[in-house]
């Protein structure tokens, strides 16, 4: 039953809680950065990756515990998932929006987390 | 099954004015059912992106959980007279 949570689900809802609590940027998504498995994770991986983001990744692929659990953590019912420091900002509709207007680059660079240009 | 229909359905429970806009695309294709939904509401002015994709969200909740994919365009009415012709 959905309302009963498992023990490895709890361990997944804890889970999300301490990696988003410890990663300063990190994006919840179907796949690898490197090789995406959905068109909505590709966008975000290329949007972080157009704004120079320093990130880690989970690839929720892996763990269908993790997958529910990081939906119920953020209150948003798809995937990818986008935190930076412990704040969720959005999936990927959010993360074209914000990065069009800008506003993207100024939050990423606030929180630290932007390659410095050499 | 989900189909346009029940989408616009769902969202006219709070999107019922006679202002508001609301456009669905059922862009279905081999890996499942896929939506492109876009609001203009002025229920959206001084709101948030991310706010305004959770009230979207919740509305449809039952919807998102049965579909493969969903974009949503969560417009104040002056972005979707601006904005609706590039969809």
């Amino acid at each position: 039953s959905k309302h009963v949570k498992s023990e490895s689900y709890k361990k997944a809802l804890e889970d999300v809680e301490t990696q988003v609590a410890e990663s300063p940027c990190i994006l919840y998504m179907k796949g690898i950065p490197e090789r995406p498995e959905c068109g909505f994770s590709n966008t975000a991986v290329r949007i972080l990756q157009a704004e120079g983001a320093v990130f880690t990744s989970y690839n929720v692929l892996k763990n269908n515990d993790m997958r529910e659990a990081v939906k119920e953590f953020g209150d948003w019912p798809t995937i990818p998932q986008l935190y930076v420091k412990g704040q969720f900002i959005g999936g990927a509709d959010i993360l074209m929006g914000l990065y069009k207007s800008g506003e993207l680059s100024k939050l990423l660079n606030e929180a630290g987390v932007v390659k410095k240009d050499e | 099954m989900v189909s346009v229909e029940d989408i616009e359905k769902r969202l006219k429970l709070k999107f019922s004015s006679e202002d508001d806009k609301i456009k669905i695309i059922d862009e279905s294709g081999g890996c499942g059912a896929k939506f492109l939904v876009a609001i203009g509401s002025s229920q959206f002015d001084g709101v948030s992106l991310l706010e305004r994709h959770r009230i979207v969200n919740e509305l449809l909740k039952e919807e998102i959980s049965q579909i493969h994919a969903i974009t949503l365009k969560t417009w104040t009415l002056k972005q979707y007279e601006e904005k609706i012709n590039t969809i």
